[in-house]
């Protein structure tokens, strides 16, 4: 039902369009983005130890390499080493730094890996991590590309999803920006900063989606802003992001 | 005076309207009407009734448009238009760990995906906007087996589903199969998959015209993405196209080889349209939320709706449309729309209308002829003599890296993009393997097996009732006319020489395959 304003005298009216029911609200909106920070990033030091575990279980038949999959050892249908693991696609890794100054990085990855019990990891992008220096000097930099997952080891790569995630680490202070899937509320940045404020809060916009497919936006100043529904203001939000942080400022780093 | 009276009166008169061209008859426009709405040739019933009673031919070709077989044309049309059913995607068989003898099942079924749904709503009888709106598709058990998809409908075959990605209910624009056939890149940003969709669903191919820069130097000191953003003779297609890109982002991918990446919808990604296209989502300058709201906004379009008119008579006039038929196609746009955009009732306007009925286009000119595509020719021989023409378990009419499709005069979606409207030498090298084939087929089948119509025909001669009878059958349902005297003659004289050199089953094989190379069996 439309509203019509009489301009008296004038005669004429002018109809307002009502405004959208909005998807969000400003509880639902935390909540969301807790539950999507809770269930933890694809981190680049997580997607390279499961790439090399399961790579060392292979033998120099297949796949014939600890850091690559590739012809002729492993066929584009795949092959099987003795101890039961199947290896099929590319991948190109490699790793240039120390234990002080890591810095690794897998270049490109479509494949996919089965262990003997079932279990898989499931590739399709890059991941790579450089970093260094210790204390107030520490640093890192870092991103997670395409599509992953592994079942069965919990945390976001259970079942994974899609993600283009960039990180960055200085001393204190973290910044993020990308795209990270959930079954529920996927999230999209253009860029948080985090460690700035006193109260732990996040400095930055942070989009979420609707299961319906409705995005929101939030412009967060230490943690807090006003939640935008198209265009429309939903009223203020304040959102824990504490998972977050302690996944990127934790020790070893991202 | 009384001249000037006699002029008004010559100048008041009706103008003599040019003439039509002159209707096929009826049992030849029953075989065309046949061949196009069923993909098989009318039955020897059929064909007498409408030599019997001409005006019955109405009421069979309503009964065509209801036939389950309409599925597989509506299918064999698009392709024609949306060149989905390629012979190979950036992904194979081996990233779903399938067997290589699964290659073409998988490679159709991921061409057929969008063609199927198209061709669901066609036989479902719902509004063809559905086409870009609907939130779901249509799925075969390998798709359900790689894709992330669930079951809607119970059963065999091509079956209702849902994605289970979260991606839009847009209907064809969120389909794998469309997106697998127009892939894009890290620099192209979609650009192609929007003219994609503006060529396929709207008719409008903004590739068409001249692709020039209204000033070389923004080119020059700017580059491409400048003069895109810049440009006024760029901007003229790209203010349609970059908003239109901006939508597509939930198939962003960052390999494009990659079939993780390329299997799934990624809703994270939407909104990297705007930030890397620089605008946001919008069709024709209005703003879409999303994928599902572009597919409204191409639903309203006035160019969607006069699109489908274009494409399906396109289909069944088997020609290009021009100028010359903007008064048909205006009127078939009238007939679509109080259809309820139906595309059922479009089809029986286009099939009872003077174009599709043309005989004898104008006095003494030949028959308006059109060439029967490989996949109907496959079908109606198949139908006729129960001969499919495989190697290595692939159909050889429908596939070319092992087969003859565009040898044949048909479409490979990606060099070939129209089919074949004239005889040429592949297509008659094809033709007559074809023919062989289907003609060894029954007469191995009625001398050997007793099936068929060549069976009991052992020991007739011509000029025996059985072996005349048998004769005259067969040309009337391949040809949709009956022989004359002089056709009769020379198959009997041909008879008789093969059978001296090879026997009477020869004999019939070289007179079925001659008679499928006939250019009445080959055009309808």
């Amino acid at each position: 039902m439309s509203q019509a304003l009489w301009l008296l005298g004038a005669g004429c009216a002018i109809a307002l369009e009502p405004a959208p029911t909005p998807t969000w609200a400003p509880g639902a909106f935390e909540a969301a983005a807790r539950a999507v920070v809770e269930r933890g990033l694809p981190d680049p030091w997580t997607l390279r130890a499961l790439y090399l575990d399961a790579l060392s279980a292979g033998d120099a038949a297949c796949p014939g390499s600890d850091d690559d999959l590739a012809p002729p050892e492993v066929s584009l249908s795949g092959c099987t080493s003795s101890s039961g693991w199947t290896y099929a696609g590319v991948s190109t890794f490699e790793e240039t730094g120390t234990p002080e100054e890591p810095d690794f990085r897998m270049l490109n990855a479509d494949f996919s890996i089965t262990g003997p019990s079932g279990e898989a990891l499931r590739a399709g992008g890059s991941f790579g991590f450089r970093g260094g220096g210790q204390g107030t000097t520490r640093w890192w930099e870092a991103e997670v590309m395409g599509s992953w997952g592994t079942p069965g080891v919990g945390g976001w790569l259970d079942p994974g999803g899609g993600v283009m995630l960039y990180a960055r680490l200085t001393g204190d202070q973290a910044q993020l920006d990308g795209a990270l899937d959930h079954p529920d509320t996927p999230l999209y940045t253009p860029g948080l900063e985090l460690g700035a404020c006193a109260n732990g809060g996040a400095d930055g916009e942070l989009r979420l989606r609707s299961p319906g497919g409705v995005w929101a936006s939030a412009t967060l100043d230490c943690g807090c802003g006003f939640l935008e529904e198209v265009g429309q203001e939903l009223g203020e939000v304040c959102v824990d992001l504490g998972p977050l942080w302690g996944a990127l400022a934790g020790e070893g780093g991202w | 005076m009384v001249i000037a009276p006699l002029v008004w009166w010559a100048c008041a008169q009706e103008p003599t309207p040019e003439p039509g061209p002159t209707p096929l008859d009826a049992p030849r426009l029953l075989r065309r009407a046949s061949l196009d709405l069923r993909g098989v040739l009318p039955s020897t019933e059929e064909l007498e009734q409408v030599r019997a009673d001409p005006a019955a031919l109405d009421g069979l070709v309503e009964g065509y448009l209801d036939d389950p077989r309409l599925e597989e044309r509506v299918v064999a049309w698009l392709h024609e238009r949306w060149h989905t059913r390629v012979d190979g995607f950036s992904a194979a068989w081996y990233d779903y760990g399938l067997d290589a003898r699964d290659e073409v099942e998988f490679e159709r079924a991921v061409g057929e995906e969008p063609l199927r749904l198209a061709a669901a709503v066609v036989v479902e009888d719902l509004p063809w906007t559905e086409v870009v709106q609907a939130d779901w598709t249509q799925a075969n058990t390998l798709l359900l087996e790689i894709w992330p998809l669930e079951v809607l409908d119970t059963g065999e075959g091509w079956r209702r589903a849902r994605w289970t990605d979260a991606r839009p209910a847009a209907g064809v624009l969120v389909s794998n199969g469309l997106w697998w056939r127009y892939p894009t890149d890290l620099f192209n940003l979609n650009r192609g998959r929007a003219s994609a969709v503006s060529r396929l669903l709207l008719c409008q191919d903004l590739l068409a015209g001249p692709v020039r820069a209204s000033d070389p130097l923004t080119l020059l000191e700017g580059g491409a993405e400048a003069a895109i953003r810049e440009d006024p003779g760029c901007q003229g297609c790209h203010s349609v196209i970059e908003p239109l890109a901006s939508a597509l982002f939930g198939f962003h991918w960052v390999d494009e080889y990659a079939v993780e990446e390329m299997t799934r919808y990624h809703p994270e990604r939407e909104p990297l349209g705007a930030l890397l296209l620089g605008v946001e989502p919008a069709f024709y300058g209005e703003p879409t939320a999303d994928l599902a709201a572009v597919g409204a906004a191409v639903a309203a379009s006035e160019g969607f709706e006069a699109c489908a008119v274009q494409t399906f008579a396109e289909a069944l006039w088997r020609r290009p449309t021009g100028t010359s038929d903007a008064d048909t196609l205006h009127t078939l746009r009238g007939q679509f729309r109080a259809g309820g955009l139906r595309v059922r009732a479009l089809l029986r306007s286009i099939v009872s209308g003077a174009e599709y009925r043309a005989g004898v286009v104008q006095e003494g000119e030949a028959l308006s002829r059109r060439l029967l595509s490989p996949e109907l020719l496959q079908s109606a021989v198949e139908e006729l003599t129960g001969f499919v023409w495989t190697a290595q378990g692939v159909e050889l009419l429908d596939e070319d890296e092992r087969g003859f499709r565009t040898l044949a005069g048909g479409v490979d979606g990606e060099e070939v993009l129209r089919p074949q409207s004239e005889p040429g030498l592949t297509w008659a090298l094809a033709l007559r393997r074809l023919a062989e084939g289907a003609g060894e087929h029954l007469a191995r089948r009625g001398f050997e097996q007793g099936e068929g119509p060549l069976a009991g025909l052992g020991g007739a001669r011509p000029g025996d009732a059985a072996f005349d009878a048998a004769q005259e059958e067969l040309i009337w349902r391949l040809w949709g006319r009956a022989p004359s005297a002089e056709d009769l003659a020379e198959d009997q004289a041909l008879w008789e020489e093969v059978q001296v050199l090879d026997g009477e089953q020869a004999a019939w094989a070289a007179l079925v395959s001659l008679w499928l190379r006939d250019l009445d069996a080959v055009t309808r």
